[in-house]
């Protein structure tokens, strides 16, 4: 059966880079004693995939797993075991049954959320940047030597509360890493934050569902 | 503390920043207070080396399993951290709670390789803690050290407070319980370093002071109010001795990402290059079942896919097809592989290489040293031709494709025939896999050989050898890979021979040589040992610097009566014993181990026998 875990990657793990993550959870796993099968191979290991991949640096409170187990269990068994196997900054949230033919979550994914929480800066200079950002047409940054259009990629920019929240795509045929954002805000205003990913979406249904609900089975 | 914004901002810049943070499953913080004694064990090079270093591990555990005692870890950090700490002015801190190294009562430095010493001043400067010990003052922690290079510290001498010479386990504790008695007593620094050198196997180099001849030569080492000579420690019930079995899980990949389950220590077999086979005797095993049952909780703590046995020669561990044979079937049930490094060729008899048709395939490593019988005879790596093709025939048979060779030039008495006779030993090797009827292969042969180049090292029968000039051994290198042309598929690797100049002149030098060190840290040394960053025309400099010629040191032949820089230091082997070794080696004689009768090699009178 397919499960999925909600968890979260939080103080210092927020440094973890996703390929040492694999294999923190494949580690997890095994200490768990958990029936999630194994990939065939030189190297066996355990099967784990992620729905999205994070940059090294930054927290979230919304990271998708997703395990094949070899013999059905139910999820909240998996939930409680899973719990105590993980090392310190990674928290298991929930856990839930994956829908039978759910594609791969890594698949799914169409947007990410994310939310800045800003330091130090000038609130009126902020709020202009992204005004300034959410009323052009196109805005071009360079990426790996090439020049990219990040605007569309934005869906939702905006500033309140001494937080900045923004809806950035996630899809396979085109990613908008938050950071890079963050540094075209820098370019028009002064500050410093800590950028936390918030919600992983996808596109069912006629419309942006969480990710997590749109595919798992209600326990 | 530091500043918990402060360090994001830092680690946000650098490569890898997990190898900075801490936090990793099995990381201990204890609550400290004012009484707390608190340790940090510092390694003098990246992250991912620091933490497969097994000796380290050990002690981190045994000593947070003392009450009132909580120790901590520090790695030297990677240029561009450095830069970043520097440019921030944010002074080098303890992983666990990011607390200052000059907040600790003790820095103790694991020194495994010769070529780690420019970052121990790295590390000393980042923490803003001078690096000679006699600019140290009450308030600055005590800087020591330990490991394989401390049986000869005289090179880093000035730098350090005190050695812990042999193995820790017990001498460390007794030391932490000094410090806290002469704590309680208001013993002042010194007193206590005074009252420290009475311990078995604790060096304290400020008590001890050398004497130079015209020639540059040690005339004397004269000791004033401690013993003449400091004795190695040893743990004589290794069987009951500590181990953790609840090692930290790193999350950045070290470099032995593995469960290390410590199956021996020492060695007998008395080969006379190799430093550990006589400083790390005597031969101790730890018990099979011991064994079995920390091979299952390491895993079932750490989740590791992996556990490696380690030792200096697992083949002559006395229940070695036991051991193999079990653990390799009760760990491939639950998906977890073994490997068995540090093989001998001989330990092939007797269908082992079927036993380890069950180990992981991650190839065989053999390392027959030398190119001839009658070199190897020299050495006393008593191995045969016919033994080195009947154990790989015997590998080859039962389905192994993958072989590593380690060889040595610029031995003692080396020929060019014996340059020659390392190619034709692979040229022999690699027929003999294609002698192997085709259905047993399993596709083409990888065969991968090492060349080292020898450095004498302190303690071994070869310590008054010269080690070959830079030029006669780039000329050795460019002859051996000339034999190895017409060798096609062969993957042949030597070893930076200006590397193996400095490592010869740290192995065996004398306490001069911290000015060296001192002017190579400051003209940008660091990580020496990392070929990328490794840059000899500053060492050369620093030579010069210091008014001091490396080939005095490495190139010279020592008088059979010479005063060795490190003549303080007794591992329980006498000088007579080395004597005649370095005798019968001329002579080509070759010494049997010791487990079929005592050689009298003065461990037994030195009371370090078991």
């Amino acid at each position: 059966m397919r499960i999925a875990l909600l968890f979260e990657k939080k103080g210092a793990a927020k440094y973890i880079s996703h390929l040492d993550l694999q294999r923190a959870f494949s580690r997890a796993v095994r200490r768990s004693g958990l029936p999630v099968k194994m990939s065939q191979g030189f190297n066996p290991h355990y099967a784990v995939s992620f729905a999205s991949a994070l940059a090294t640096g930054i927290e979230s409170e919304y990271e998708i797993a997703e395990f094949e187990t070899k013999t059905d269990m139910p999820a909240p068994e998996f939930l409680r075991k899973i719990s105590g196997a993980l090392p310190p900054g990674l928290y298991a949230k929930d856990a839930a049954r994956l829908i039978d033919g759910a594609p791969k979550l890594a698949a799914a994914v169409r947007e990410a959320q994310y939310a800045v929480k800003i330091k130090k800066a000038d609130a009126d200079e902020l709020k202009s940047a992204v005004c300034d950002i959410m009323n052009k047409d196109s805005l071009m940054v360079v990426r790996n030597g090439q020049e990219t259009d990040i605007r569309k990629m934005i869906k939702e920019l905006s500033f309140g509360g001494g937080i900045i929240t923004m809806r950035l795509s996630a899809a396979p045929e085109g990613t908008l890493r938050p950071d890079t954002l963050v540094g075209e805000l820098k370019k028009r205003a002064d500050f410093t934050c800590g950028i936390t990913r918030t919600g992983l979406y996808t596109y069912a249904h006629g419309g942006t569902r969480d990710l997590f609900g749109a595919f798992t089975q209600e326990t | 503390m530091i500043d918990a914004d402060k360090l994001d901002e830092m680690l946000s810049k650098v490569q890898k920043p997990a190898r900075y943070t801490g936090g990793e499953l099995g990381e201990i913080k204890k609550d400290i207070d004012k009484d707390t004694l608190r340790f940090a064990f510092c390694f003098p090079d990246v992250y991912e080396v620091g933490m497969s270093h097994l000796g380290t591990g050990i002690l981190y555990h045994l000593l947070n399993g003392i009450g009132g005692v909580s120790a901590e870890r520090c790695f030297c950090p990677w240029p561009d951290m450095e830069h970043e700490l520097k440019s921030k002015g944010v002074p080098l801190f303890s992983l666990e709670t990011k607390t200052p190294l000059g907040a600790f009562d003790f820095l103790g430095f694991s020194l495994s390789y010769e070529m780690c010493y420019t970052n121990v001043l790295a590390m000393l400067s980042l923490a803003g803690i001078p690096f000679y010990s006699n600019e140290r003052n009450e308030n600055h922690p005590l800087v020591i050290a330990g490991g394989g290079c401390v049986y000869n510290p005289e090179p880093v001498a000035d730098f350090f407070d005190l050695f812990v010479i042999g193995e820790a386990e017990e001498s460390l504790v007794e030391l932490l319980n000094l410090y806290k008695d002469c704590q309680r007593r208001g013993v002042s620094k010194n007193g206590f370093l005074t009252e420290a050198a009475g311990i078995e196997g604790i060096y304290v180099p400020s008590l001890y002071e050398p004497d130079y001849n015209e020639d540059g030569t040690v005339k004397s080492i004269k000791a004033s109010g401690a013993p003449e000579k400091v004795k190695k420690r040893i743990v004589r019930d290794f069987d009951a001795s500590y181990f953790p079995e609840f090692p930290i899980v790193p999350f950045v990949a070290p470099v032995h990402d593995r469960v290390t389950l410590e199956i021996m220590r020492g060695c007998t077999r008395g080969c006379r290059f190799c430093q550990a086979g006589f400083a790390y005797r005597p031969v101790r095993e730890r018990s099979a079942e011991r064994l079995f049952s920390q091979a299952r909780r390491s895993v079932e703590n750490t989740g590791h896919e992996e556990v490696s046995l380690c030792s200096l020669s697992t083949g002559d561990y006395s229940q070695v097809g036991r051991l193999v044979g079990t653990l390799a079937d009760s760990l491939s049930g639950i998906g977890v592989s073994l490997s068995v490094p540090s093989l001998r060729i001989d330990s092939f008899e007797g269908g082992f290489a079927e036993k380890l048709k069950r180990v992981r395939n991650a190839g065989l490593t053999f390392a027959p040293e030398a190119g001839t019988k009658r070199l190897r005879d020299i050495i006393n790596k008593n191995i045969t031709d016919e033994e080195i093709l009947s154990a790989v025939r015997e590998a080859f048979e039962t389905g192994s494709n993958a072989v590593k060779l380690y060889f040595m030039i610029g031995l003692p008495a080396e020929t060019e025939e014996d340059i020659r006779g390392i190619a034709d030993t692979v040229r022999r090797i690699r027929d003999a896999y294609y002698g192997v009827p085709a259905e047993k292969r399993r596709g083409g042969l990888r065969l991968t050989v090492s060349v080292s180049n020898f450095v004498p090292k302190a303690h071994t029968p070869f310590q008054w050898e010269p080690q070959d000039p830079l030029e006669t051994l780039l000329k050795k290198q460019k002859l051996l890979i000339s034999h190895f042309k017409a060798l096609r598929g062969v993957d042949l690797k030597w070893h930076e021979a200006k590397l193996s100049l400095l490592e010869a002149v740290f192995s065996r030098g004398d306490r001069r040589l911290s000015k060296v060190i001192e002017e190579a840290f400051k003209s940008g040394c660091r990580f020496d040992g990392w070929i990328e960053l490794f840059d000899f025309d500053k060492w050369m400099g620093a030579f010069m610097a210091a008014g001091l010629d490396p080939a005095f040191y490495a190139n010279r032949k020592r008088e059979a009566g010479e005063v060795m820089p490190w003549g303080m230091i007794d591992t329980g082997v006498s000088d007579e014993y080395l004597q005649n070794e370095r005798k019968k080696a001329f002579d080509a004689k070759t010494t049997p181990d010791c487990r079929a009768g005592c050689l009298n090699c003065g461990l037994r009178e030195a009371g370090l026998c078991v």
